[in-house]
This record gives C-alpha cells, sequence and structure tokens, in this order.
C-alpha cells in the first residue's frame, strides 16, 4: 500500500489520508476485508500524529469504507454498490464540466460534444 | 488514562511568576512545550517531578498524585545530566540497577552500544551529547511509561537530534507510553508532537493539537488596509512595515479571496508571542 | 538507599582516597607515629562533607531527585555514611593505636581516649555541617565546616597556648557557657587533646550521637523544604 503525506502542501494531513485510503479502496487496490494498518503503526511509520490518523480512520468509518473488528483491527468494508455509484457520479460529473469547458474553449457546441461521443463509440 | 494532568498550577518567584497552568496529556501521545528562555517550561516541568513545590494546583501523574514509588515508572532526562564525574558506565549502571525496581539490563547494554557510548571512560570526559545519550539510556531502560524531555536537543548536532526524535517516535508506539517533551528549537517538536503547549512570560498561551493548529491558522500578506479591514479575533499576530503587512490568520474567519499559505509552528508562536 | 549507598561507596573508596590513607596506615605502623592516625581519622570525617561536595558540583543533587528514593531516604543514606565512615575511623585508629601501644606504654584508658577522639570527630563534623548542605546547599554548608575548622584550630591553639593566665580564665569562662548538655566545651576540647576518665568518654561519645540524632532530624525537616 502507497500512501504518500506531504507535510508542506497545506493540505489537512487527515484529508491526505482519507482521500489516498478511499481511492485505494475505491479502485480496487485494497479489496474486501483486506486488513488495514492499525492507527499507531501507520502514524508512527508516516512520522505523523495519532490523533490525525485517528481522525481519518474515524471519517473513513463513518462513510462505510472501513469497519473495525475489537481487539482485532480495521478492515476494508464490503463494496457499497450505493457509495461507490455516487462517488462514480460525481467524478462522472466533474469530468463532464471539464469537457464542457474545454469545448468553450475551442468553440464547441453541445451537439458537436455528443457526436465525438457517438464517433468514440464505433 | 491520561499520562499527565495538571490543573491550575501557579508558582511565584521573586521577578517570575507562572501560571495558572492547565495540562492534559493522553496515554500514547508526544506533547511538545514550547516557550522562550525563561518562559516557566523548566519550572512547570519541575513542579511535575515534585522538585519544587507550587503555591497551588494539583498534579497526577499516570492516574496517580506523585510519589517516590512513580518514579520507577517515570523516565526523565533534564538539560544537564548530573552522574558521578569519576565513575564509567558500568558503575552507573550498578547503582541504576539498585535504585530501580525493573531496571533492564539487556535494554541498556543494547542502547550503550547504539549510541556508541565508551563503557570505559569516567563521565566527566563525555561531551555534551554523549551525556545526554546516557541520560536517555537510563531513563529508556527501566520500564517506564512516561517520558519527560527537558531541552534534550540544546547544543546537539542534527544528526543526534534526529536519532532522538526517532527514538521518541518509537517509544509511543505503544500507547500506554507517553511523553512530555519542552524544547525552544520549534522545528523538531513540530516533527514528532501529536499535541503543542505554548508558554510565554509564565502564560500558557495554548494547548492543542498540533494538526488542527496547522489546519486553523495560515500566514498572510497583504496591505495594512487590508488587514485592518478584517475581524480582529480573526488576527493572531502581525508585523507591519513600510512595505506592506504580514499576519497569522484564522482561516475560517477570512474570506477564501485571501491567498493564505501554511503556517509553520515556529511562526505561529513567534507571532503570537509579540501579540502577546 | 541500596543505589546512592553503592555511589557513595564507590566514590570514597576510589584509589586516590585509598591510596594516601593506606600509605598514612602503614607510615603510622612503622613509624609508630600515632598522630597519623588521627589524620587518618580526620580524613575519614570529612568524607561525608565532601560527597555533598560532589553532589553538588556534578550536579547529582538534581539527578537524584528523578530516582525513585524518597527525600527521606537520601537524607538518611548521608547519616549512615557517616555511622559507617565513624565505624570504619574507629577501626583503623585501633589498629594502629594498638598495634604500637607497646611502643609507647599506652593503657587501655589512653588507647580508648584516642580512638573515642575519632569517633567524635567523625560524628561531629557532619552533624554539624549536613543540616545547612541539605536546607540550603552545599555551598552554604561548606562555610559551616571552614567555620568549624578554624573554630576549632583557634581554640585548641588558644587552650594550649595560655591555660594558666587571666585571660585564660576569663576565655575559660566563655567557652564554659557554650555547653552541650553536661559538658562543657573547655572539658571536651580537654579530652580531645589531653585525656580524661572513661565516663568523661563514654558522656560525650553519647552526646556527640544525641547530636547526631538531632542532627538527622533538622536534616530531614530542612530537606523536605529544599526547592530545586
Amino acid at each position: 500500500m502507497n500512501l504518500f503525506i506531504d507535510n508542506k502542501s497545506g493540505a489537512p494531513i487527515y484529508d491526505q489520508i482519507y482521500s489516498q485510503i478511499k481511492a485505494l479502496i475505491i479502485s480496487g487496490a485494497l479489496s474486501e476485508n483486506d486488513p488495514l494498518p492499525s492507527i499507531r503503526s501507520l502514524a508512527k511509520d508516516l512520522r505523523i500524529s495519532v490523533v490525525t490518523t485517528k481522525r481519518a480512520y474515524d471519517e473513513l468509518e463513518r462513510e462505510g469504507f472501513l469497519y473495525t473488528v475489537p481487539a482485532k483491527g480495521c478492515f476494508v468494508a464490503p463494496k457499497n454498490t450505493e457509495l461507490l455509484r455516487e462517488e462514480h457520479l460525481k467524478q462522472i460529473e466533474n469530468h463532464l464540466l471539464e469537457i464542457r469547458q474545454l469545448a468553450a474553449a475551442c468553440g464547441m457546441s453541445k451537439q458537436d460534444i455528443i457526436q465525438m461521443l457517438d464517433l468514440l463509440d464505433s | 488514562m491520561n499520562a499527565i494532568e495538571i490543573r491550575n498550577i501557579a508558582k511565584k518567584y521573586k521577578g517570575f511568576s507562572l501560571g495558572p497552568v492547565s495540562l492534559t496529556l493522553p496515554s500514547g501521545c508526544i506533547l511538545g512545550l514550547i516557550g522562550e528562555n525563561g518562559a516557566g517550561k523548566t519550572t512547570t516541568i519541575k513542579a511535575l517531578l515534585g522538585m519544587n513545590r507550587p503555591d497551588s494546583g494539583e498534579i497526577s501523574l499516570l492516574g496517580q498524585p506523585l510519589s517516590a514509588d512513580l518514579r520507577n515508572e517515570i523516565g526523565v532526562v533534564l538539560d544537564e545530566v548530573g552522574l558521578p564525574e569519576n565513575l564509567h558506565i558500568r558503575q552507573i549502571e550498578k547503582i541504576m540497577k539498585y535504585s530501580f525496581r525493573n531496571w533492564q539490563s539487556d535494554a541498556f547494554a543494547e542502547y550503550i552500544k547504539k549510541f556508541n557510548l565508551p563503557e570505559n571512560k569516567r563521565f566527566k570526559t563525555f561531551s555534551k551529547g554523549m551525556k545526554m545519550k546516557l541520560g536517555l539510556a537510563i531513563a529508556l531502560s527501566h520500564d517506564a511509561k512516561l517520558l519527560v524531555l527537558d531541552e534534550p536537543t540544546a547544543g546537539l548536532d542534527p544528526l543526534v537530534r534526529e536519532e532522538l526524535l526517532d527514538l521518541l517516535n518509537d517509544f509511543t508506539r505503544d500507547e500506554g507510553h507517553a511523553v512530555l517533551i519542552s524544547s525552544h528549537i520549534v522545528s523538531d517538536l513540530e516533527k514528532v508532537c501529536d499535541y503543542i503547549a505554548f508558554l510565554h512570560k509564565g502564560q500558557l498561551m495554548l494547548c492543542e493539537e498540533k494538526d488542527r493548529l496547522l489546519e486553523q491558522y495560515g500566514f498572510l500578506q497583504t496591505t495594512e488596509e487590508n488587514l485592518n479591514a478584517l475581524e480582529p479575533d480573526a488576527i493572531k499576530g502581525r508585523r507591519v512595515t513600510q512595505y506592506g503587512a504580514e499576519a497569522i490568520v484564522d482561516r475560517t474567519r477570512v474570506p477564501q479571496t485571501f491567498d493564505i499559505r501554511p503556517v509553520t509552528i515556529e511562526e505561529l508562536f513567534v507571532y503570537m508571542a509579540k501579540e502577546g | 538507599m541500596k543505589g546512592l549507598l553503592c555511589k557513595d561507596l564507590t566514590e570514597m573508596l576510589s584509589p586516590v582516597n585509598l591510596i594516601p590513607a593506606a600509605v598514612a596506615m602503614l607510615a603510622g605502623m612503622i613509624l609508630k607515629l600515632p598522630y597519623l592516625f588521627a589524620c587518618i581519622a580526620l580524613f575519614i570525617a570529612v568524607m561525608p562533607a565532601d560527597s555533598m561536595r560532589r553532589d553538588a558540583v556534578s550536579r547529582w543533587e538534581t539527578q537524584q531527585m528523578m530516582l525513585p528514593v524518597s527525600r527521606f531516604c537520601i537524607v538518611t543514606e548521608k547519616y549512615l555514611l557517616t555511622l559507617i565512615c565513624a565505624a570504619a575511623a574507629v577501626l583503623l585508629t585501633g589498629l594502629g593505636m594498638l598495634w604500637i601501644a607497646p611502643a609507647y606504654q599506652l593503657d587501655s584508658e589512653e588507647l580508648l581516649l584516642w580512638v573515642m577522639r575519632a569517633c567524635l570527630c567523625c560524628l561531629l563534623i557532619p552533624a554539624l555541617v549536613c543540616p545547612v548542605s541539605f536546607r540550603f546547599g552545599y555551598d552554604k554548608g561548606r562555610g559551616i565546616l571552614f567555620l568549624l575548622i578554624v573554630f576549632f584550630a583557634v581554640v585548641t591553639a588558644s587552650e594550649l597556648a595560655v591555660p594558666e593566665t587571666e585571660f585564660g580564665t576569663v576565655y575559660a569562662k566563655l567557652l564554659s557557657s557554650i555547653s552541650l548538655s553536661s559538658m562543657t566545651l573547655r572539658d571536651i576540647l580537654r579530652i580531645l587533646l589531653h585525656g580524661g576518665s572513661y565516663k568523661m568518654i563514654l558522656i560525650s561519645v553519647f552526646c556527640t550521637l544525641i547530636l547526631t540524632f538531632v542532627s538527622w532530624l533538622l536534616s530531614l525537616w530542612g530537606f523536605c523544604r529544599r526547592e530545586f
């Protein structure tokens, strides 16, 4: 599992951990019921605060990405298809906004974009 | 359980008064106590260890009031390590073995080897760094649950300082362990602490999670007029020159339009101390 | 307390102390010089005070506050050390004097006198220096030690020099008014220098032991108030 924390970037550290682990889970790099490193060992290995790591894990648990088994540790939760679908929809929306911006920059209309999509399909 | 609980301790000396100071250090965490020389860090730590008697307030360590027996579980390194000058490490170890209940000879031998300390030279021939390392080896070899370090990195080179921070990091892998470390070299503390407390002129300015501090505050450079237009509460410290103004601001109270860069704990302390 | 005793004894029994003591002992026995044994006794008598000096200089005073020993133990250990030193001085002086007794035709009373002199010295000096050192730090205690030595030196010299003149009598009266229990200082000094009966010897030792006990209590009270 690769995690890269940047102390200087200004992005909150708990957010960096949260986003990266979430991305790993969604992309499938971490499978269902895979064990996650304990909060303390992750914090110490990355040289970040335990309090912050716990915050990230708590957030992930709240959103259903992981579950805790007492005395055993944290594990990746089974893929929640609703959650995943929502996540993908959000990504598609973001990409579409980007496409619209780019299209406007080179003077393409909505029809032109749909034509392009048909071309790709065939 | 809280490793350290200090409630409202205060102490008055001629020309200096400390407190009231209240601090809590949860188990499994590292608290960095930052302050300029003479801010009261050493006084606070000595009150914690029973070396002086506060005029008021309560202290509890590892859930119990302070007692001589409790020191079996507390490892202390003050800025000057005062071991007998004419003894070697072997002789010093014997003294410690007879004093501490859970002395671990193997762990001590490992640390001595790791720190490259000479076994057959007298203590008075050691350099400052070596003395501190020996003090640390002793503090880590009697199964202590709490480490209290007062300015351990002063006068040490960057490599040794990094080694020390690594050691503290490893020490707190066990959630039953905790560390209180005081320093005026803020950059060291910033790397390793979970909580930060600022002491300035005997008063506790704040005690917070380090990462929350870094998220909440930012560094702003703008014109003096813009600065004055902001809420007074949002500004934690400022510096105005003829070329503009700089300030540490609370991100949550400043409009998003301003370009706020991340701040370091050192800058935060310096600006807040100047303002206070 | 075991650790503290270990430290003090290790420091005391270093070659720097043992070699001169051994040399003086041998010299005294071979050359038949009783005053060398008195010197050894004095040398041992200042050792507890010297150990306090070392503790202050090397900052062990502060370091020991981090060991799991109570302030009671720290004080009591120093007094235990004093008793050990007194016993050592008694042993060495006794051995030495026994060895050379035939040469000087000393009777048992005189022998006992020499030995008790050593014991008194070893108990008196720490008893007076420790309470001040524990309460105010060795800097102030050192002053007391110096004053003590000067006082005894001056008084002893004057006692030897002018025992019979009028000045001597006034001075003697002055000294008599400074009394330790039933003994006058002059009487103690006379015992220390010239001799006396068994009874006087025993009373002065007893008084000094009481003084040591009171000193121990004072040190405990003082050290509990000390701040670092």
